[in-house]
């Protein structure tokens, strides 16, 4: 290894079992909007630094500060954050689960008992979504917003909440039936 | 039903379902809605779901966490710190008995500064340090276990991620946990260091010492190598102790500076920036929503009083705080044995809160504690995370058993840590004093 190399070319990226394992062309209309999900997380993600950084430094120099700089850190680049990449974390199959009795099932068993769990969670997903985009709608309408040192519009950040966990709910039926067809192993 | 009954029922389901794999955040705000449901019905339900979730992803106090993820991956991949184990491994701590061992510990130490991941801790200093200690001859459960027991000083030494968690749902100034959690996670260290000597001095076999040529052959790794790490933490918890940044402002200067530095070190690639990215999202978002599930159940509970009642049938029993924390304690080991840290965290913290507001306890000390109890859940059976790490380092050279009887040393070392903690209250709280 050279010595420009770091751990990411030391360690190759683990390989997350197929979607549904149906059909690849399938599986990856699915996985291209949980990526490009992700891919608007990590923008938001190099925002929030951004601006925060850039905040500190403006009051640090000049004794100013960007104008809503809180605000649009919590009510757009926080919630982009935590909502656009769910769909990702289903198709990496990186879900934070403890693994302790599971494992000692048969794996018929577990695939079933995961599919079901799979289909909980996209139903409460789906109700969440359903219900944060009829909020997002209406928020929209009103042209939400709050009063911080100027006028900051909030409603555009409604949006994240319905179009992340929708996208999540998708994936989760989607990866439950692959669990039910037997050809993803837990 | 009462609504005391379907809290109680509503927690025993979630535990379960949790053991049966179900992913928490889907466990904590499925049962949840279902429980509020049955006991206030269907229109409070789906309300309360929209109303709670909203607000916490817009909570301010949520952005410390990607920010100091970031940090910490960026220097994971980017390697910007794998010289801390040098330049451990070149000072003085090699020449003491199991001196491989007692730098792992200290390198650990120092990268757990940069990184509030416990299992980043673990799995950066086990590929350079464990195959090291087995080629000097080291005993592989000593070698394995050293490694997984050090990394978890990454969870009590700052930045630690359970203790921003915990200071965001108890409200506890981010800046006071993170200073109180000083001593406590290098009297860890100490403690682990004192330990290996210990052991090492009563069967010298375990840990070969090095000859003088191998001494004097050592990378001469100085401050000049590992300044760049130094300027990072200083910057970072210098401001933040300083009160120059709030805990958000510290994390995305320290990311930045994580960026710079491993441009300037010329291993920043595209790969590396995609990898620590991708990691902080995925980690960030899989985090934020067992907490955003977790904060809808405490929302849950809160309806029907159960941690009232519960703190109210403790209050009775007359613990006293550290006959509580002792409970306390007893409750995390056998929870740590089966589930997963942050879980553990959150599903406890909605009905452990209002006990210790109740009985008046400091919540810095309080913090400080449950993240020394759950970073000895990384390494219990059957569920020790970091050993599962290691495990992945040696692969088949050394059986996992091996590697959990080596970590049975730093487990009681860390009992008797706990005890210090808990006998002593001002080793953990005397520094946050200062700030004041």
């Amino acid at each position: 290894m050279t010595e420009g190399q770091g751990q990411a070319e030391a360690w190759p990226e683990e390989v997350p079992p197929p979607l549904t394992g149906l059909s690849d062309l399938f599986d990856s209309i699915l996985i291209w909007p949980a990526k490009v999900l992700a891919l608007g997380a990590a923008v938001l993600l190099i925002a929030m630094m951004m601006v925060t950084v850039v905040d500190v430094a403006v009051r640090m120099l000049f004794d100013g500060a960007i104008d809503n700089a809180e605000l649009m850190i919590s009510h757009w680049f926080l919630s982009g954050t935590i909502f656009l990449p769910l769909a990702f974390i289903t198709v990496l199959d990186r879900h934070i689960s403890v693994e302790v009795v599971s494992q000692f099932l048969p794996i018929r068993v577990q695939q079933i008992k995961m599919g079901v769990f799979m289909l909980c969670g996209a139903a409460i997903f789906l109700l969440l979504a359903w219900q944060s985009w009829g909020l997002a709608l209406e928020k929209m309408h009103l042209r939400e917003y709050l009063s911080g040192a100027t006028r900051f519009y909030t409603w555009p950040g409604r949006f994240l909440m319905p179009a992340g966990t929708f996208f999540f709910a998708v994936v989760m039926i989607a990866r439950a039936a692959g669990y039910f067809s037997g050809r993803v192993k837990p | 039903m009462t609504d005391l009954n379907i809290a109680g029922a509503s927690l025993a389901v979630i535990v379960l379902l949790v053991m049966l794999r179900m992913p928490i955040a889907i466990a904590l705000l499925g049962v949840s809605f279902g429980g509020i449901w049955l006991a206030y019905g269907y229109p409070i339900a789906t309300a309360m779901l929209t109303a709670v979730t909203f607000d916490f992803s817009t909570h301010s106090s949520l952005s410390p966490i990607p920010m100091f993820l970031l940090m910490g991956f960026v220097a994971y991949y980017a390697r910007i710190t794998e010289e801390l184990f040098n330049f451990a491994r070149a000072s003085f701590l090699m020449r003491l008995p199991g001196g491989l061992a007692i730098a792992s510990i200290g390198g650990s130490a120092m990268f757990s500064a940069v990184t509030g991941s416990s299992l980043a801790c673990a799995a950066a200093m086990g590929r350079i340090a464990v195959p090291e200690m087995l080629r000097a001859g080291y005993q592989p459960g000593l070698s394995t276990g050293v490694i997984a027991a050090a990394g978890t000083l990454g969870s009590m030494i700052p930045p630690s991620l359970i203790l921003l968690l915990f200071g965001i749902f108890a409200q506890v100034p981010i800046g006071a946990l993170f200073i109180g959690a000083i001593i406590p996670g290098l009297l860890t260290a100490f403690a682990y260091g004192l330990m290996v000597v210990l052991r090492v001095m009563a069967n010298p076999s375990l840990a070969p010492r090095p000859t003088d040529e191998e001494l004097a052959d050592l990378n001469k790794t100085g401050l000049r190598e590992i300044w760049p790490i130094i300027l990072l933490i200083v910057s970072v918890f210098g401001g933040l102790f300083a009160g120059l940044f709030t805990a958000t402002e510290a994390g995305a200067v320290g990311a930045l500076l994580a960026f710079v530095i491993a441009a300037a070190k010329g291993s920043l690639t595209w790969q590396v920036a995609k990898r620590a990215i991708t990691d902080t999202i995925v980690s960030s978002a899989a985090i934020l929503v067992i907490a955003m599930s977790a904060t809808f159940f405490a929302s849950f509970l809160a309806l029907t009083q159960l941690p009232a009642h519960i703190s109210q049938i403790v209050a009775d029993m007359n613990f006293g705080p550290i006959g509580l924390m002792i409970v306390v304690f007893a409750l995390y080991l056998v929870l740590g044995m089966f589930l997963e840290v942050l879980g553990i965290m959150l599903l406890t913290l909605p009905v452990l809160l209002p006990l210790f507001e109740t009985m008046d306890i400091n919540l810095i000390w309080v913090g400080i504690l449950l993240a020394k109890y759950l970073e000895m859940g990384l390494i219990t059976p059957p569920v020790g995370l970091n050993v599962f790490v290691i495990k992945s380092v040696v692969g088949k050279a050394v059986p996992t058993d091996v590697i959990f009887r080596g970590i049975a040393w730093f487990v009681g070392t860390d009992v008797v840590v706990v005890g210090f903690l808990i006998a002593f209250p001002a080793l953990t709280l005397w520094l946050p004093s200062l700030l004041h």
